[in-house]
């Protein structure tokens, strides 16, 4: 207990010791010169003690010097440094503007993590302007795909947007808009994300420490930031691709008090076929499609409150319709998308204590609907299943000196569960109504804080925790979830880190298809299956030199109570039925090594990640209860980037991705099975399937071959009378490698099946 | 399933399927032959064991090599009982011309070469039960009449009750003279496993295909009412016949028949080779046999009634 209090004690003289020392605070914002819109996490050094502080989200920084004259330099990526000199007699706030370049082509004066998309703790961060200029299939940025070519990151499936971080499944990643969780993340069946690129401000991936602040799941945490829009211009930017339009529009309300911006995307694909279709013969129709709207608006009352309020409305469908004569009209249809909304006040007391506190709304639905109508009759099937979050919480963040920062908060959501299944039948007079789904309901209550000590100017230490209490039903599940992390600088160009976090995971996605289906299904813990859980160390060393970042990490991970379906179960049998009755639980393990390098600036810029790791799973009821490899277990996975500036307004970009095959579970034999004790059953198709019963020796008994491709794009910018006008051509899978997506047997031979042949695009951009 | 999420599926299938599918000579897991064992014992027959080979899954021959230089031993595990050999009788079937007693427990031991094979099953005892079939119905699909099935004091582990119906129309052919439909059965019974089913949109009840397998934790008297999709009377007027059938099934049958016709759902390939699934997960049947595949089950008063 004595050693407790001296090491508290230490720990607050040590924290409090610049108050002692006479220091003065400088804090402020930073701002884009020309938007007038904070530029988040922007370094700043403290050059009299070479210190680095890092701005928040919202541009807010703090540091703290002696009194008198002070020399602080400001860098953000994709902005022109600024160095000046402060005079702080006492306390200080002040505003800096930083002016954008197009790109910078001289690297001498870069430091480290400016332009670098690693930071010193092994987290990534990309900006709108990075994720646009990766090469993509339709030339369709992608803010996941982007986030697939980092290290320990993977797609899974060729062309789909879900993430595998460190071994773990899709619904392991935290993804949220603002703030707010979104379920579903996918559009056109996994291929694009619901993410609409040009509203970015700043990605944030977090798989080697998790901040306390975060919590419920177990891999990865994606924290995506939307701009806030021009506050001094009003600006729109119109683009046109091969598969969707898009369009934004931003201004100010009231000059460098509130702005607003808005973006909205559509596919036209469906518009084309629904045109195509009406002119040709027959009453057919087949419609895929999608849209979505983004849009944040907020207000700055003073130099202390701001409010923001920010929203997502999207939607895909798939509808199908057959109807020949008039007679009869037959309708299919398949309907989901994702509603949020959040409500956000931040608010400063004083220089170094800031409370963020928010409302938020997040909806996640779907739908299958069947209907037949003739002359007389009429029935309609719908299968709804909802999600709906309601939150609230608030954050507060105290830093009182540049040793100590403390971030802690609360945050209470209820989760509801909604499936539904109505028909109603109307033969001439008949109607009813159906609907004999339960709801459930659980609610989370999370209380968080974690500390952040600057030690000796070489070492940072960070100790947080989160606590949570769920209910479902009646039972009470509570969890205490310790971060643990630590960098300590060996140069001034040379850390070495390393972290332990615990997370735990309420909700699961019941999924055995590869593909993001919105069918996939959301549930939650009940009261016989357990939450999941993960435990995570991971170290490594990170630099800067000769113009390059670079880091080499380690982890393990070791997870329990994951969900599978059991052997045999899938989404696809009976799919009204209750979903716990076909899952089984069971561990996971994941380790390897990590390694990214990137050129971040100059006339060539490159990056490389890649990983070497191995996973598997053991489940009791899975494979002879047995050790077996994940599904994307790839031992190798390799991304390389290189892009090369003819000048400021023409680039070319390249990306090569190399991976080991995943596994598939695929039989080696076949045998005959015992005949069916009813009379004649053996003439029966059901029969002959009895005969010619598969054997299966292991799970995930086939390695799939190594995967390869080539993309490449060219981007060239010019400047009109009245904007500017992008063209962005680009080639998917340039050589057309045949990469297996699957195998299977037909008529007895052995079929393969690629998916993503070459796929030239080109798109449009005009900013005005 | 659903029907529009079959459709979707379907459709979604299709068009990943045309994507780029080509033959290939990928390599496959090793391929090591097994010995297959089966046995469906009942007291109604003599006991009966059938030896083969399995093939590589790639080899498109309909006949599965024999076994026919096996030793095959059958034990009643009861005190007292003899051992009984079997004689292997051509086609790698191996019989004795004794019938096996319900609620009795029977061990197979199988020795071909160094290899040996065993497998363990116990007969359940007999359900009192009974059929009757109803009136034509208006409320159902057409107009056909109630089924219902009434079982009498199941007791706990004398079997899992499974159920049934079949249409069998005579048609002119070269091959054969019947043809049998796995009918679809409809019902609003609690008491079903409900693995293989839907929820009909139309008629608001569960749609069986052709079989349903009681749950093995209902015990005591219940009976299960339920219709078939099918029209009976189309089938009667064609002079076909309508066939029901309940029986009991030991634990292994029982499990070896649910996961077999899992596994022949979730299969990317219906022997048909139309069922393109893309999501399939392959599943694999259950076996009881010891060093070996297949399975040594047994199913006891297997009732049929049939109409004409």
């Amino acid at each position: 207990m004595r050693t407790i209090i001296n090491i508290v004690l230490i720990t607050c003289f040590i924290a409090f010791s610049d108050t002692i020392a006479q220091k003065v605070s400088i804090s402020g914002i930073i701002k884009d010169k020309e938007s007038g819109e904070p530029i988040p996490f922007s370094n700043v050094t403290y050059e009299s003690e070479n210190r680095l502080t890092t701005a928040d989200r919202y541009g807010r920084f703090v540091v703290y010097a002696n009194q008198g004259k002070n020399t602080l330099s400001i860098n953000a990526g994709g902005y022109k440094g600024q160095e000046f000199e402060a005079y702080a007699g006492t306390d200080t706030v002040i505003t800096v503007e930083l002016e954008k370049v197009v790109i910078q082509l001289n690297a001498v004066t870069i430091k480290f993590q400016q332009n670098s998309i690693i930071n010193q703790h092994g987290s990534f961060r990309l900006t709108s302007r990075q994720i646009k200029e990766l090469p993509t299939i339709f030339a369709e940025p992608d803010v996941l795909k982007s986030l697939q070519l980092l290290p320990g990151v993977q797609a899974g499936t060729e062309g789909s947007v879900g993430l595998h971080v460190r071994g773990g499944s899709p619904d392991q990643n935290l993804i949220l808009l603002d703030g707010v969780p979104v379920y579903n993340i996918n559009h056109l069946f996994g291929f694009f994300s619901v993410i609409n690129p040009d509203i970015i401000s700043s990605v944030d991936l977090y798989k080697n420490e998790m901040p306390a602040r975060y919590g419920g799941r177990l891999s990865s945490v994606t924290d995506i930031t939307l701009r806030e829009g021009n506050m001094r211009k009003h600006k729109a930017n119109f683009q046109i691709g091969l598969i969707s339009t898009k369009a934004l529009i931003e201004g100010p309300i009231k000059k460098d008090t509130a702005s607003f911006i808005i973006s909205a995307r559509r596919s036209w694909l469906d518009i084309l076929a629904g045109a195509i279709q009406s002119v040709s013969p027959g009453g057919a129709s087949l419609r895929l499609g999608f849209y979505d709207l983004s849009g944040k608006i907020n207000y700055k009352f003073d130099q202390k409150n701001h409010l923001f309020f920010s929203t997502y409305f999207g939607r895909d469908s798939f509808k199908n319709r057959i109807g020949d004569d008039g007679s009869h009209e037959s309708q299919n249809r398949l309907r989901w998308g994702n509603a949020t909304g959040i409500l956000r006040w931040n608010h400063q007391f004083n220089s170094t204590l800031a409370m963020n506190s928010s409302l938020s709304y997040t909806n996640f639905r779907y739908q299958v609907e069947t209907r037949y109508e003739t002359q007389s009759d009429y029935y309609r099937s719908r299968i709804t299943s909802n999600i709906q979050d309601y939150t609230a919480s608030t954050s507060l963040l105290y830093k009182p000196s540049h040793l100590l920062e403390v971030d802690f908060g609360a945050n209470f959501a209820s989760h509801q569960f909604n499936p539904k299944i109505e028909q109603v039948k109307n033969s001439g007079f008949n109607e009813q109504l159906s609907d004999n789904q339960p709801r459930v309901v659980v609610n989370d209550t999370k209380i968080y804080a974690e500390g952040s000590l600057n030690l000796f100017g070489d070492l940072n230490l960070k100790a947080g925790a989160n606590f949570n209490v769920l209910m479902v039903g009646k039972k009470v599940y509570s969890s205490f979830q310790p971060r643990l992390s630590a960098k300590y600088s060996l140069a001034a160009d040379l850390s070495i880190y390393g972290s332990y976090y615990r997370t735990v995971q309420y909700l699961h996605l019941l999924s055995n298809s590869s593909l993001g289906l919105p069918t996939d299904l959301w549930v939650p813990v009940t009261e016989s299956l357990k939450p999941e859980l993960a435990d995570q160390i991971s170290t490594g060393i990170n630099g800067f030199h000769l113009s390059h970042n670079w880091s080499v990490g380690l982890y393990q991970k070791q997870m329990s109570n994951l969900l599978e379906y059991v052997e045999g179960a899938s989404f696809l049998n009976a799919i009204d039925a209750d979903w716990s009755e076909k899952v089984t639980s069971g561990n996971g393990n994941s380790r390897g090594v990590e390694v990214f390098v990137q050129k971040p600036s100059g006339t060539i810029t490159y990056f490389l990640s890649y990983t070497l790791s191995r996973t598997d799973r053991l489940f009791k009821e899975l494979n002879n209860g047995t050790r077996f490899p994940y599904k994307y277990d790839r031992k190798h996975l390799l991304n390389a980037s290189i892009q090369y500036h003819f000048s400021k307004e023409r680039s070319i970009q390249a990306l090569f991705s190399l991976n080991s095959g995943g596994y598939l579970t695929f039989p080696v034999a076949r045998t005959n099975g015992l005949p069916f004790p009813a009379t004649g059953v053996n003439n029966t198709n059901f029969s002959k399937s009895l005969n010619a019963l598969s054997y299966l020796p292991d799970r995930n008994n086939l390695h799939m071959p190594i995967y390869h491709r080539l993309d490449l794009s060219y981007r060239s910018q010019k400047q009109k009378k009245h904007g500017v006008r992008t063209w962005t051509f680009s080639v998917y899978n340039i050589y057309n490698n045949k990469n297996l997506f699957y195998i299977f047997v037909q008529n007895g031979r052995l079929k393969e099946l690629s998916l993503l042949p070459i796929i030239p695009a080109v798109s449009y951009e005009f900013q005005f | 399933m659903n029907f529009s999420f079959k459709f979707f599926v379907n459709v979604l299938g299709i068009a990943l399927l045309s994507g780029c599918v080509r033959d290939t000579s990928f390599p496959l897991p090793t391929y090591k032959q097994r010995l297959v064992m089966l046995a469906l014992f009942n007291p109604d027959s003599i006991m009966k064991v059938t030896l083969s080979k399995s093939l590589p899954v790639l080899d498109a021959s309909p006949v599965y090599p024999p076994v026919t230089d096996a030793h095959v031993l059958c034990y009643n595990n009861a005190p007292g009982k003899a051992l009984d050999t079997l004689r292997h009788v051509g086609n790698g079937v191996y019989i004795v011309k004794k019938k096996p007693l319900a609620g009795h427990t029977y061990t197979i031991k199988v020795q071909v070469g160094d290899l040996q094979l065993s497998a363990t099953d116990t007969l359940p005892t007999s359900t009192s039960n009974l059929i009757t079939i109803g009136d034509a119905n208006k409320a159902n699909p057409n107009q056909n009449p109630d089924i219902t099935a009434f079982y009498n004091g199941k007791i706990a582990g004398n079997g899992i009750i499974w159920l049934g119906a079949l249409l069998h129309r005579p048609i002119i052919s070269k091959d054969t003279a019947i043809r049998t439909e796995a009918v679809s059965l409809l019902t609003y019974a609690t008491v079903l496993d409900s693995f293989n089913s839907s929820l009909d949109p139309d008629y608001s009840q569960r749609n069986y295909r052709f079989i349903m397998r009681v749950r093995p934790e209902i015990i005591g008297t219940y009976n299960i009412a339920f219709t078939v999709f099918n029209s009976i009377k189309n089938v009667l007027d064609q002079n076909g016949s309508l066939e029901v059938f309940t029986f009991s099934a030991s634990s292994n049958y029982d499990r070896y028949l649910k996961s077999s016709m899992v596994a022949s759902e979730n299969s990317l390939n219906s022997s048909e080779g139309s069922n393109l699934n893309p999501f399939y997960e392959p599943s694999n049947t259950f076996s009881n046999v010891q060093n070996g595949l297949g399975v040594f089950g047994s199913v006891v008063s297997s009732k049929r009634i049939f109409v004409k």
